[in-house]
């Protein structure tokens, strides 16, 4: 063996053994995803407030739409992520992607029937009930993704986080419930308030996962 | 490990590929050929001769109706390899 064949042996090793290397690609990908979809969908419910004039179907299609086209992607993300051999980790996506974008594209779904064969109050209600939920099911998913990635990356920080996230939304939830920050005021439009567990969600979770996503992303290229 | 005595293990380089993806993680077939770009008949041919040699060790699941393959290297495969990559360093220059 001379010395050009051992180099080009070593270069090969080093090729392979960095492309087989653990990925969190998928992981980064569905936190750009979900953090990307819940600000989209906050900014829009923002925008329909400003513009009152803008028929609530016209957001309501608009939040169904951003809800679909997320669906299609992550099917994306697990399709190529499919080949993985972890089953663990396959399983934690598919069960994330279940709660955080199957069932709100179901709720959307079921609301929209609700509102073509029932009152129109009576699906607004059946909206708030879920949107409720929603509330403390995407703190409650965030929160065990903070979990996961503890264990992941080796880093005991994230489930004191998590810990924290938790009981701040209980906080909120519990001690300023139907209180909020009050909304910029609009000419000719009645004062209105952001309520705090709304905040929260956007500023904590929403934001959260983008952070995520770009440490996550951060650590594989340094990985 | 001598350098004339280098195993068949090291012979080939989708050998030596297939053993440098399993260093990090046990992977399945299809893990396997994405990595080595490998055609599926010889990808098959050289982990059966690494699982004979006792370098690697595989394990077969049935998920969903259909046999899922993942490979592991052994300890003896991994020992044999550090061994390895210590000749191919002994080949190369040392800097002054």
């Amino acid at each position: 063996m001379d010395r050009n064949e051992a180099i080009e042996k070593i270069d090969l090793i080093r090729d392979t053994i960095e492309d087989a290397k653990v990925r969190y690609s998928g992981m980064y990908q569905m936190c750009f995803l979900l953090g990307g979809m819940y600000l989209v969908q906050f900014m829009a419910a923002v925008g329909q407030f400003l513009l009152h004039k803008l028929p609530s179907a016209v957001f309501f299609t608009f939040h169904v739409m951003v809800e679909i086209i997320v669906l299609f992607c992550y099917l994306y993300i697990y399709k190529k992520e499919k080949q993985c051999s972890n089953r663990y980790y396959l399983s934690m996506l598919g069960i994330w992607g279940f709660v955080s974008i199957v069932i709100p594209v179901m709720i959307s779904a079921v609301d929209f029937i609700g509102s073509i064969f029932f009152a129109k109050t009576h699906g607004m209600f059946q909206m708030s009930a879920a949107q409720m939920c929603l509330a403390f099911s995407r703190v409650l998913l965030f929160s065990i993704f903070l979990i996961i990635c503890s264990y992941v990356l080796n880093h005991y920080f994230f489930r004191i986080l998590s810990v924290v996230v938790l009981f701040g939304f209980f906080f909120l939830y519990i001690c300023f419930f139907g209180e909020g920050v009050p909304f910029p005021f609009v000419q000719g439009q009645e004062q209105m308030e952001i309520g705090y567990v709304t905040v929260y969600n956007v500023l904590v979770v929403d934001i959260g996962y983008l952070a995520m996503g770009v440490y996550l992303k951060h650590k594989e290229g340094k990985a | 490990m001598h350098i004339n005595d280098i195993p068949d293990a090291f012979s080939a380089t989708l050998r030596i590929k297939i053993i440098a993806a399993l260093v990090s993680a046990s992977k399945t077939f299809n893990e396997l050929l994405e990595h080595t770009q490998a055609t599926r008949g010889n990808l098959s041919v050289q982990l059966t001769k690494l699982e004979e040699w006792g370098f690697i060790s595989s394990k077969k699941v049935i998920e969903k109706k259909k046999t899922k393959s993942t490979y592991t290297l052994t300890p003896y495969g991994l020992n044999q390899f550090e061994e390895y990559i210590s000749v191919l360093q002994s080949v190369l220059p040392t800097k002054e």
